[in-house]
């Protein structure tokens, strides 16, 4: 196995041992923005309004936008089947 | 593979929940490969989408150019009808012990999307997926339609 690919998966190890552990609490002050999460997961790196500013914020905190994991953070208590689909306001 | 579920808040206690005021969802992680560009975005198993959806505003920085590809549609729960455009990538998923790539013609929608929908096509058609609702895990299996790339670490899942 290339040290690349090594890499890639303790990376994605670290960054599901960070998600799961993270209090959900703490994406409150983010809900109805995307966020950027640090390849490891550790730390949020970007915040935004709308997904596709991400990358320039991503390049200004001196990351990867290719590295890094975009999530959008519901302001809504229940999502029905399909409704990753976050229209305005859900 | 072996995904835990991640607990999203939520503003009023849920009451079929007992009252709690977290929602778990099988939330993964998805790297989408194009010809020019890659990104990894949250993504979820959705076995209600038939199709498997992207955000559109990724296309271009995949180097995917979205004019002229065939088109889908679909419904959801009480909306109307949205379009959107198909294109091959290569998706990739991993719990940090096993990993795959394979192709998978994906959906790009052109609406905001809070994460990526793992649907049918794309990608449940290659797998067979466990929801352990008790122990909040989900658990991603090949089946024998999988023809993409299959890696495991030395260490296997705990």
């Amino acid at each position: 196995m290339s040290a690349d690919v090594t890499n890639e998966m303790e990376c994605c190890r670290k960054f599901l041992e960070h998600r799961a552990a993270l209090p959900a609490t703490a994406l409150i002050p983010y809900a109805g923005r995307w966020i950027a999460w640090s390849p490891d997961g550790a730390r949020i790196v970007a915040v935004s309004p709308a997904p596709e500013d991400l990358d320039d914020r991503i390049r200004a905190a001196g990351e990867d936008p290719e590295r890094c994991v975009v999530e959008g953070v519901p302001t809504t208590d229940a999502m029905l089947g399909g409704e990753g689909l976050g229209l305005a306001g859900s | 593979m072996r995904f835990p579920y991640i607990a999203l808040p939520t503003r009023r206690p849920v009451y079929p929940l007992g009252g709690t005021q977290f929602r778990f969802r099988p939330l993964v992680v998805v790297q989408v490969r194009g010809p020019s560009g890659t990104r990894s975005l949250s993504a979820t198993f959705d076995s209600g989408s038939d199709d498997t959806l992207l955000p559109a505003y990724l296309a271009p920085r995949l180097g995917i150019d979205l004019a002229g590809a065939p088109t889908g549609e679909a419904g959801g729960v009480g909306g109307s009808a949205i379009l959107y455009h198909y294109a091959s990538v290569q998706l990739r998923l991993s719990d940090g012990y096993e990993e795959c790539e394979w192709n998978a013609i994906v959906g790009f929608v052109a609406a905001p999307m809070r994460w990526a929908l793992l649907g049918h096509a794309g990608v449940l058609q290659y797998f067979d997926l466990h929801l352990l609702g008790l122990h909040r895990e989900a658990l991603l299996t090949p089946n024998t339609s999988y023809l993409g790339f299959q890696m495991t670490h030395q260490s296997s899942s705990p």
